[in-house]
């Protein structure tokens, strides 16, 4: 069960993290339009600031694995990839607006542009729409075992054989721009993480040419003792795996672990796009 | 590849709180639209959807402080653990998928450490004490049916013995607003498939099916009720919220479902139509299942009877659809009266069709472009 990494993004407030700004700190904690101004875009119309940043950061996943985007009407690429999409968040602040403009305006009177943004799934769809992913498209949410879960989500649909790609998304938004303001001026700080979009561009061996980065990975269920004896658990595997990927530190196999809500954890193994070698690994 | 039986089934619905009520009330064509009375509608144009009255737990003190969304799947869920026949013990190797769309409305609050949708998972397999994976599939009105995929997956792959999944929503100020904003909401009835449809009427429930590997079933004497054969899931990438005319993804994920189960479209006897009564939906619906099956295509929607439940309404359409395999009835459009002519199929109206057959198939779309497939054959087929 293995998978090449074909294409790795990572969007901040302060825009895209590269290698050498990514230790940088922001100006703010949150996506925003600034976020993606220096980003080339289509005119995305009537589509949210995150939306748009989530496009960007999938539309340059697949550029950097030197597919077309979007992929062609009715082709095979954009059939056979899919798109998984971790997020816990991404409703609270249209939820928000929506309560405001029914203060405001009456709620019979709310504008239809609002609703469809208050869906957990809404972001995939947007992102299908811009780069013509037409795969299996899923939404999950899993609090903090989101990032493995749509990890083993995606690495699971391409062991089934019906898709070549996957594009593995996550969206961590603040829960709420209000209130993390408040919490700026109390603690005279931003809160310690910041909003972050990161993708991953799986593929299948033996449809593409050959990657620069592979990955193995399985599944070890809880013993009922999880919580006093596993290992520790890597806390944001998507970024961790990114930095990884931008300083080519994967010529000597590396491990990540992400534990899911019922203790069992996701074991990856990582290297220099040596699929056998991580077959043998594996069977060791 | 190991065969997935359904052993047990909950629901929870406006026309009935468990299966038997809910199938029998199906068949008798009840509805349950009344005035909304969770949230105050008195300023909204719409004032009717289909509300769930009460749940009925099996302990009071187990549903004591969790919101309603979580209480109707808990309820769900020990119906169909209890037809099943799984023991407390055999529980712990359980595990559990949700699909929902608004996940717990109450928990959306910026102090709650409990928020986000996946607290309806964590706190039923905690009250029920699963260790099993736990999934919370957000893919709106498509959610149930993805839960229902991921449970089969699970099972399939040996990470699970057994799973409860199912889909979840209970009504909510935001989703009945944010309807109301795109007009897609009827102010009376909902008429899936009716030339005079007015758009659909929001309603609140859960559907659980119990899922285990057919052998595991029979090793511990349990009786299957139908069997998950297959499922397609597939996106428009079209438009937001509208499905796209031509329907190719919808009938992409009706095809990818019967090659799963292994297949063909002569098989399939009936579908379970998503028809939610917005002119776009039906429209798509049935073009797909015209242009796939040909116009003689069997099919009704169970949205005029209990409203568009969003997250559940997949999940309940599959408990439907079981009882429809086991008791060869398929239920009818409630308030069809005049077909659509450019829904070019035999959508089931005024009462009851008595028909056996072997294999229903059973579509939910969704925001996003979402299309979504499950087949279901009788047990013993």
């Amino acid at each position: 069960m293995h998978a090449y990494i074909k294409g790795s993004a990572w969007l901040s407030p302060s825009g895209f993290k590269t290698l050498t700004n990514r230790d940088q700190a922001a100006s703010s904690p949150f996506i925003t339009e600034e976020s993606i101004q220096n980003i080339h875009l289509p005119k995305l119309p009537r589509v949210p600031d995150v939306a748009k940043a989530c496009c960007a950061v999938v539309s340059q996943v697949l550029l950097e694995a030197g597919l077309t985007v979007p992929f062609a009407v009715r082709s095979e690429e954009s059939e056979r990839t899919a798109l998984v999409v971790g997020n816990n968040d991404s409703s609270v602040r249209p939820i928000e607006a929506l309560q405001s403009e029914a203060e405001i305006y009456g709620p019979n009177r709310v504008s239809p542009a609002i609703f469809p943004n208050t869906v957990y799934n809404a972001l995939a769809g947007y992102i299908a729409i811009h780069v013509n992913i037409k795969g299996t498209n899923t939404t999950l949410s899993g609090a903090t075992s989101t990032v493995p879960a749509a990890l083993l989500y995606g690495l699971r649909l391409l062991a089934k054989g019906r898709h070549d790609r996957v594009v593995v998304c996550h969206v961590h938004l603040l829960p709420s721009a209000k209130k993390a303001t408040r919490q700026d001026e109390e603690e005279g700080s931003f809160p310690p993480d910041e909003e972050r979009i990161t993708a991953l561009l799986l593929e299948r061996p033996g449809v593409g040419t050959h990657g620069k980065y592979a990955l193995d990975w399985e599944l070890t269920k809880a013993n009922g003792l999880y919580t006093a004896l596993s290992p520790d658990v890597t806390p944001r595997m998507d970024v961790e795996l990114i930095k990884l990927i931008q300083e080519e530190r994967l010529a000597e196999q590396e491990v990540m672990l992400g534990r899911f809500q019922n203790g069992d954890l996701l074991k990856l193994r990582f290297n220099n796009g040596d699929v056998d070698g991580l077959k043998e690994a594996h069977s060791r | 590849m190991e065969r997935i039986v359904i052993t047990g089934m909950g629901v929870v619905t406006s026309i009935g709180g468990n299966t038997h009520e809910f199938w029998h009330n199906l068949l008798a064509g009840t509805q349950g639209t009344r005035e909304i009375t969770s949230f105050d509608v008195s300023e909204h144009t719409v004032k009717r959807g289909c509300e769930v009255n009460r749940v009925f737990p099996y302990s009071e003190a187990m549903y004591e402080g969790v919101g309603k969304a979580t209480a109707m799947y808990l309820s769900a869920a020990e119906d169909a653990l209890y037809q099943a026949r799984l023991t407390q013990r055999e529980q712990a190797r359980v595990g559990i998928c949700v699909g929902t769309t608004m996940g717990e409305p109450g928990s959306v609050r910026k102090d709650s450490d409990r928020q986000g949708p996946h607290v309806i998972a964590d706190l039923v397999a905690d009250l029920l004490r699963l260790s099993g994976p736990r999934w919370t599939m957000t893919n709106a009105c498509a959610a149930g049916n993805f839960a229902i995929a991921q449970a089969m997956d699970e099972l399939r792959s040996g990470n699970a013995d057994c799973m409860i999944a199912g889909g979840v929503d209970a009504l909510s100020w935001t989703a009945f607003t944010g309807f109301g904003s795109l007009r897609a909401m009827s102010d009376d009835w909902c008429r899936p498939f009716d030339v005079n449809r007015k758009g659909l009427m929001l309603g609140e429930g859960a559907g659980v099916l119990i899922l285990e590997r057919e052998r595991d079933a029979r090793a511990r004497g349990a009786i299957p009720l139908a069997y998950l054969l297959g499922y397609g899931l597939t996106c428009d990438a079209y438009h937001i919220t509208q499905p796209d005319p031509a329907a190719v993804g919808a009938m992409r994920a009706m095809l990818e479902a019967l090659r799963m189960a292994e297949l063909t479209l002569e098989d399939i006897g009936y579908v379970s139509a998503h028809g939610t009564g917005t002119p776009a939906n039906d429209r798509t619906e049935a073009k797909a299942l015209a242009d796939l099956f040909g116009e003689h295509m069997l099919t009704s929607s169970i949205k005029g009877h209990i409203g568009h439940t969003l997250g559940a309404a997949s999940a309940i359409e599959a408990v439907a659809s079981v009882n429809m395999l086991r008791y060869g009835w398929l239920p009818h459009t409630l308030n069809l009266e005049q077909l659509d002519p450019e829904c070019r199929v035999r959508v089931i109206a005024r009462q009851p069709l008595r028909k056996k057959t072997n294999y229903i198939l059973s579509n939910a779309y969704a925001f996003g472009g979402i299309n979504s497939s499950i087949v279901l054959g009788k047990a013993g087929s």
